[in-house]
């Protein structure tokens, strides 16, 4: 399974932060959201959407090796996690989210609500 | 903790640097619930007296309502207030995008601007920390490209409104701009920012907002977004936005031409939503959590320049397009950039140049006066007129004060052709066959404005009654039947309770008045934020008295306030429509003074437009307000 | 032959005598022109015809089992 963005179709609403914040947080808080949207304006005038591919490099990066692969999914182990922030600095599309509130990193677990409630369809998930 | 709410009002005097923050009081929650009721309440308590609109003692109040940066569709509504320097009573302006939600996560409901900074300056806030921080390498920038530079230093999450060298200039119909494109245009607040030396306010908020049942607020709000997607309008409405309805507009005869002279444009097909689509647009670009972006994103090249540019929307299509006699998007697109980047309101600029166009073909101004040659459709001529309006540059000086100050000031009978009431310009629709619509614009309080009310659907299905037969018996004519003016009140305090009833809840009203989402939604939704069961008759009391209380303020701060500022243009009830669709209508002064007098009526007030004290204790004013009726 | 109509709520908000939703019989075919003078409805305040989910104007001849959305005008921005 992976998260495919269409960014043409992006209008920059930002409902899947919402909607990430709340799955996984039960917050009314898009700081809180595993993707991040950005505006490229005034040129070229569109927005682009940086979501999670599952590469891997945040777990390859972990000195303590929290970041497992459960299911296809990189996942990060609460417990296990020491808050180095490694991950967040290596992540190639710096879509390993810290927050101020938080010990641990946020990241995409693929659960596709974002998916599921984009405006626009221009999140997907596919096989 | 207010459920709903982020709890607390940031005040900042920018003459000393001191922040305060304030506890947001419970009374003033259930009393004024947010947005414009707050700014309402607030202006009428805290204004000093006679407050020099340009002044340091003026206050800018930027707030939010309980439904902002909710888990709903479309709440990411901020409202501004301020006392206005373009009518010197009520002014308030109402902008998209992202900033009210950056705001409240940061944890500020309201933020409260008083005092003049000792030099340009912006203010920071990220969450706890609030800064006043220098702008000189800022300051008389254009809005764009200060929000691009503001995103490339402090980072994407930072929201940002910004004036634009009109709003330092201090003219009086400067507006701020926010997220590349969007404006609380209105009424001139950025002319009060710029007097504060003010240039911008860049927010970013990490914090969680309280909500009163998350749970079911998550699964409302997901069934809400749902929701609108099966609306039939929902795919069909969003390609065009507001500018879907140009044409019926022209149809109907109602489309302002030449400052307002006639009302049908035969190039508006070159010049609506279809045109946008085809020719200009990039993105369908919207804002906080909206489901139909209205922004049309393009790029428009035109012999007098290029550039990417917000819109235009309806009303730049009317004001600047039909009212201008632009006659191709680019060119209208090109011209709306120009108002963006400059920091100018589009509708109020566009009715300045329609006037100094008309003055200059009628010889009242020649080009030694204006500096050039200047006409209709000429887009150098516009873009040369926005500048030195912008600039405040020869001419353009007095152009900056509007076109009330304007006229007064030139004279030649020049006031019977400056579209505006209370000192603010009249936008997209030409009403001399709209009752409903004229009597709306007359009894705006912030001045002539279409947001409180808006009614020309009324209007037209009482003026197409012979047409109606014609098409009936086959025949081709498309002319309008007058419509009756009698009984417009009801129709029209009906929609200047329900529009303002979204700046006060902090949400957009394009879902409820143009998508067909129902209001039974609302209620829900406000429920399940806040813990409060408030039907929509009761928050519509609530919108009904902030009316009485805008109208109480404009009393107190505009000396000798009353029926005689409530009046149109007299363009509007001495000269018929000279063709299209509505040839020959127009509304006599007569008719103009039974519907105030109809209205008057209706609302409580004097033969002279002012709030009786019976109607200032019924919708429990009479602690605030002292009536002042004749 | 049976057709539905749909109003739009703006339409709703200026016909407040017509409901919201309604079923209407005709001995013949009728245009969507015809069916707004048979409900008094200006046609200078429908903006948009949807019939079966696709944009139709007024000169559109109905079928049986039609489902008509009338949309009235929405006020610009």
């Amino acid at each position: 399974m992976k998260l495919i963005a269409k960014d043409e179709y992006c209008s920059g609403c930002r409902v899947c932060q919402g909607v990430c914040a709340l799955e996984n947080f039960r917050e009314m808080n898009p700081s809180k959201a595993a993707l991040s949207i950005e505006g490229l304006f005034p040129s070229p005038g569109k927005y682009r959407i940086n979501v999670c591919n599952q590469c891997g490099q945040c777990a390859e990066s972990c000195p303590v090796g929290a970041i497992h692969l459960v299911n296809g999914v990189y996942l990060i182990s609460k417990e296990e996690c020491t808050g180095c922030m490694l991950c967040v600095d290596v992540c190639p599309l710096q879509v390993m989210i810290s927050h101020n509130s938080m010990v641990t990193p946020i990241k995409c677990t693929l659960c596709g609500e974002c998916a599921k409630l984009c405006p626009r369809e221009a999140l997907v998930l596919e096989n | 903790m207010i459920n709903g709410y982020a709890g607390t009002i940031l005040r900042v005097d920018l003459s000393n640097g001191v922040v305060t923050k304030q506890a947001l009081p419970e009374d003033l929650v259930n009393d004024y619930v947010g947005g414009r009721g707050f700014i309402a309440k607030m202006l009428y308590e805290e204004l000093p007296p006679d407050t020099d609109p340009l002044g340091e003692e003026n206050m800018v109040i930027i707030a939010t309502g309980p439904m902002s940066a909710h888990f709903l569709p479309a709440s990411g509504k901020t409202h501004f207030g301020s006392k206005s320097p373009a009518t010197g009573g009520y002014g308030d302006s109402n902008v998209g995008g992202h900033f009210g939600p950056a705001l409240k996560y940061a944890g500020y409901d309201v933020l409260i601007l008083t005092g003049k900074a000792q030099q340009p300056s912006y203010l920071f806030i990220e969450d706890e920390t609030v800064e006043i921080r220098p702008a000189d390498q800022f300051w008389g920038q254009g809005t764009n490209t200060v929000e691009k530079m503001f995103k490339e230093e402090l980072g994407e999450d930072f929201q940002i409104i910004t004036i634009g060298p009109a709003g330092e200039k201090l003219v009086k119909f400067a507006c701020i701009g926010h997220d590349f494109g969007r404006q609380a245009g209105r009424t001139g607040i950025a002319a009060v920012f710029g007097s504060k030396n003010l240039k911008a306010v860049a927010v970013k908020g990490t914090g969680s907002i309280p909500v009163f049942d998350i749970e079911a607020l998550y699964k409302k709000g997901k069934q809400a977004f749902e929701h609108v997607f099966n609306k039939p309008g929902f795919k069909g409405w969003v390609p065009e936005g507001t500018a879907g309805i140009t044409n019926w507009v022209n149809m109907v005869g109602a489309f302002p031409t030449r400052n307002f002279q006639t009302s049908y444009a035969d190039f508006h097909e070159q010049i609506n939503g279809k045109a946008i689509v085809e020719k200009i647009k990039i993105t369908d670009k919207g804002c906080f959590f909206c489901p139909t972006p209205c922004g049309k994103y393009g790029k428009a090249k035109t012999t007098s320049g290029s550039a990417f540019v917000e819109g235009p929307e309806f009303e730049s299509i009317a004001l600047l397009g039909g009212n201008l006699m632009l006659t191709s998007i680019e060119e209208v697109a090109y011209a709306n950039y120009v108002c963006d980047e400059l920091g100018l309101d589009s509708i109020s600029a566009g009715v300045v140049v329609s006037w100094v166009l008309e003055c200059y073909e009628k010889g009242i101004i020649n080009a030694t006066n204006i500096g050039r040659e200047v006409k209709f459709g000429d887009l150098d001529s516009i873009v040369y007129l926005l500048n030195i309006i912008a600039k405040r540059e020869g001419m353009g000086d007095l152009l900056a004060e509007g076109v009330k100050i304007s006229s007064e000031k030139l004279g030649h009978d020049t006031e019977r052709f400056a579209i505006q009431v209370k000192g603010l310009e009249w936008t997209g629709y030409e009403c001399r066959n709209a009752p409903g619509m004229m009597l709306s614009y007359m009894t705006s309080d912030i001045g002539a404005h279409h947001a409180r009310s808006w009614v020309l659907g009324h209007d037209i299905a009482g003026a197409g009654k012979s047409v109606h037969d014609l098409i009936a018996g086959g025949g081709e004519t498309k002319k309008l039947s007058k419509a009756e003016v009698r009984g417009k009140s009801k129709v029209v305090m009906d929609s200047q309770h329900l529009r303002p009833l979204f700046d006060v809840l902090g949400i957009c009203r394009l879902q409820f008045m143009e998508i067909g989402f129902e209001v039974e939604h609302y209620e829900e939704l406000f429920y399940l934020i806040t813990g409060k069961q408030r039907s929509w008759q009761e928050l519509l009391q609530v919108s009904e008295k902030i009316w009485h209380l805008t109208r109480c303020i404009n009393v107190r701060e505009v000396k000798g306030y009353g029926r005689n500022y409530d009046y149109p243009p007299r363009r509007f009830y001495e000269e018929p429509i000279p063709d299209g669709p509505n040839e020959g209508n127009y509304i006599t002064k007569e008719e103009i003074d039974l519907m105030l007098d109809e209205y008057y009526e209706a609302r409580g007030w004097d033969k002279n437009g002012i709030p009786k004290q019976e109607t200032i204790d019924r919708f429990g004013l009479s602690s605030l307000v002292q009536s002042r009726e004749s | 032959m049976q057709v539905t109509i749909k109003l739009s709520g703006n339409l709703a908000c200026i016909h407040t005598s017509l409901p919201m939703e309604m079923v209407m019989e005709f001995t013949v075919p009728v245009t969507i022109g015809q069916l707004l003078i048979e409900l008094a409805i200006s046609p200078l305040i429908i903006t948009t015809v949807v019939v079966n989910n696709q944009l139709k104007d007024q000169d559109f001849l109905l079928t049986e089992d039609s489902e008509v959305l009338l949309i009235g005008p929405m006020a610009g921005g």
